[in-house]
């Protein structure tokens, strides 16, 4: 498997430090990486837009000109994408809470350790992984097959579930929503009898409700409150 | 003669459902205006006590408990509605209590003229006991009535209904006496009830007394640290073109191991800048920096991954209870292996907040029901508390508690939503 990450600082000695961290952690298992190194992020956002497709993108909050919040936010809204995980490096060790509307995977300290970087790519690389999984369904007795990670909801309405997708499509099929939840990676929690939600794709949560990624609000049932609450515990605990 | 006496016992009870009434509205509503509620109190007293007097039915007085809660629920602030329901609520009461009181009387076989007063005098006393009940179950100001006080407080009103029940059949026809008892018994029971509240409110004020010696101590840490680190700043900025000069000359002389080695002091001179927790969000700011230097003054080794919005709603009393008594705990806990560690974690995702502090421990840390035996109980500042007010603190923000002890390891885990 091949993986595309991204570095974007103007410090040039970050940027060949953070190379050569993920050059030695990948040299050490079977993928194959290819890093992208950037020290304006006007011109990481133009490569974004061609094309360049990142799995991961390590990018400076305090950058010249357009800094790294501003970044984020063009990456998440106008150029609209939602699967690369950010990581934020930075000096700093307040953040804005306008940062963590762009939903980064993690922030990192500088100085960067070898240690450091290899942590956040492995726990990055395993999101990732997961997320390639594939969930199967049937229509027609014609199986069917959708990548985990882009699964953002399902929904029970009688006798069929419909899986709500990233990029607002809607599939339905036959099927008992109950069953599902055994058939899918853990961070799906069941928030009602009528919802199962894919934590990773979780915009804001409220005791009572869920604001998925497609701004669309789920209920969550008060006899699975305490259950959904430990799920994600436990879910923030690996994240 | 007995009229007179009547209409003195009619007084006592008149004056006693009035302010049990009152008691019980409270719970419930907030007054709009003290006196209006006086003014009306007293004139629908004086009202229940004519009616009082004259009718004896219980269909009456069921009536009659339904007008005056509501009367006197209208001085109370809130939506018609809840008014009603609270009124009927009330009502219902006044039956459980009504039924008690026949339920308690059953043995014991004299006219209901004889004991008139008294029966009237037990029903408001259970009408009591259940508004007490109502109170600190549903109430705002709610207090945990199983507790040690909270139960002996019942086994008064057990042990009590239970004297009056036995003195009533040795003393019948003997009504001074068993007016005297009655009253005293319920005066006991009212007094009871008064010292249970007196003793847990001061408990409540003793811990804040503690929490605010604590949350003083932090604020004096994070002064003097400031200051510490201002004469930090001051003293790298005065002394920057000297540094810099230095380290031109070194470059120039291509004195490397020199100019490490002066680097290496530089940044050694900043260090305190870094070690603070610095996530700008100042109610966690202060409780982590106090705590830091307390765990490092142990030589116990901290590790902190902390990612939170310098913004987020959170209060410096609550994180001061959360992670004080969390990183209190761990380092009582840790102090006792070879190598004491600490790793803090806090992390805020898409409105939830994630705090987990884990620690070396013993392997005999002792776990019941998820919950961390402390050994600190009973010993001075209530540390022993520290977990059940840590999950009282959780609960506000909707969160839940984790606690696990692993091969060594003792982690406590919160997720609160903010």
């Amino acid at each position: 498997m091949k993986y595309i990450i991204g570095i974007c600082d103007d410090e040039s000695n970050v940027r060949e430090d953070m190379s050569e961290y993920i050059e030695r952690f990948f040299s050490l298992g079977e993928d194959k990486v290819d890093i992208y190194t950037w020290d304006k992020a006007e011109v990481m956002l133009e490569d974004i837009s061609k094309g360049v497709n990142l799995d991961v993108l390590f990018l400076d909050i305090e950058l010249p000109y357009m800094d790294g919040v501003a970044a984020g936010h063009h990456i998440r809204k106008v150029i609209k994408n939602k699967v690369v995980q950010i990581i934020y490096i930075s000096y700093k060790t307040s953040y804005a809470i306008r940062l963590f509307n762009i939903h980064p995977y993690d922030f990192l300290i500088k100085p960067l350790t070898y240690d450091m970087v290899s942590e956040a790519v492995s726990n990055v690389l395993q999101i990732s992984s997961q997320d390639r999984r594939f969930y199967l369904y049937k229509i027609n007795k014609i199986p069917y097959k959708v990548l985990v990670g882009d699964i953002l909801y399902f929904e029970s309405e009688r006798k069929h579930i419909k899986l709500h997708m990233t990029e607002d499509k809607v599939i339905e099929f036959v099927g008992i929503l109950k069953n599902e939840i055994n058939n899918l990676p853990e961070y799906f929690i069941m928030i009602g009898q009528s919802y199962i939600i894919n934590s990773r794709h979780i915009k804001q949560f409220n005791p009572e409700y869920v604001i998925m990624d497609n701004n669309k609000e789920l209920p969550v049932s008060r006899s699975y409150k305490e259950e959904v609450c430990l799920k994600l515990l436990n879910q923030s605990r690996n994240s | 003669m007995t009229l007179m006496i009547n209409i003195i016992w009619a007084l006592i009870i008149g004056i006693m459902r009035i302010t049990i009434t009152n008691e019980y509205c409270s719970i419930f509503l907030a007054c709009l205006h003290r006196k209006v509620n006086l003014v009306i109190s007293y004139i629908i007293g004086v009202l229940y006590v004519i009616a009082f007097i004259i009718f004896d039915s219980v269909y009456v007085s069921i009536v009659e408990t339904f007008i005056v809660t509501y009367i006197i629920i209208l001085t109370y602030e809130g939506e018609l509605f809840k008014k009603i329901i609270f009124s009927c609520i009330n009502v219902l009461i006044w039956v459980m209590a009504y039924v008690g009181t026949l339920f308690i009387l059953v043995n014991n076989i004299i006219s209901d003229n004889d004991i008139f007063f008294i029966k009237e005098f037990l029903i408001v006393f259970l009408i009591y006991i259940f508004t007490i009940i109502v109170k600190n179950t549903f109430g705002v100001e709610k207090e945990n009535l199983l507790t040690w006080y909270g139960v002996s407080f019942f086994a008064f009103f057990i042990l009590s209904i239970a004297v009056w029940s036995v003195m009533l059949k040795q003393c019948i026809g003997n009504l001074g006496v068993m007016t005297f008892v009655t009253v005293a018994l319920f005066v006991i029971n009212v007094l009871g009830y008064k010292m249970f509240k007196y003793i847990s409110d001061s408990y409540k004020l003793e811990y804040e007394n503690v929490m605010l010696k604590e949350q003083q101590n932090i604020y004096e840490k994070q002064i003097s640290d400031n200051i510490i680190n201002d004469r930090i700043v001051r003293g790298l900025r005065h002394d920057m073109k000297r540094h810099i000069r230095e380290l031109q000359t070194l470059v120039e002389r291509e004195n490397y191991d020199e100019l490490k080695e002066y680097i290496h002091c530089m940044s050694k001179d900043a260090t305190p800048l870094y070690d603070m927790a610095g996530t700008g969000n100042v109610a966690v700011d202060g409780v982590l920096d106090y705590m830091y230097s307390k765990a490092i003054q142990e030589n116990i080794k901290v590790t902190k991954k902390v990612a939170i919005p310098e913004g987020i709603n959170l209060k410096a009393y609550d994180m001061n209870i959360i992670l004080g008594n969390l990183f209190e705990n761990a380092i009582e806990n840790t102090l006792k292996t070879d190598e004491p560690a600490i790793d803090f974690v806090m992390r805020y995702k898409a409105g939830t907040l994630y705090i987990s502090v884990s620690n070396n421990c013993i392997s005999d840390q002792k776990l019941q029901n998820g919950q961390y035996v402390s050994t600190k109980q009973n010993k001075e500042k209530q540390h022993g508390y520290g977990i059940s007010n840590i999950k009282r603190c959780v609960d506000k923000y909707n969160g839940t508690m984790q606690i696990t002890c692993k091969e060594e390891r003792f982690t406590a885990e919160i997720l609160m939503f903010v």
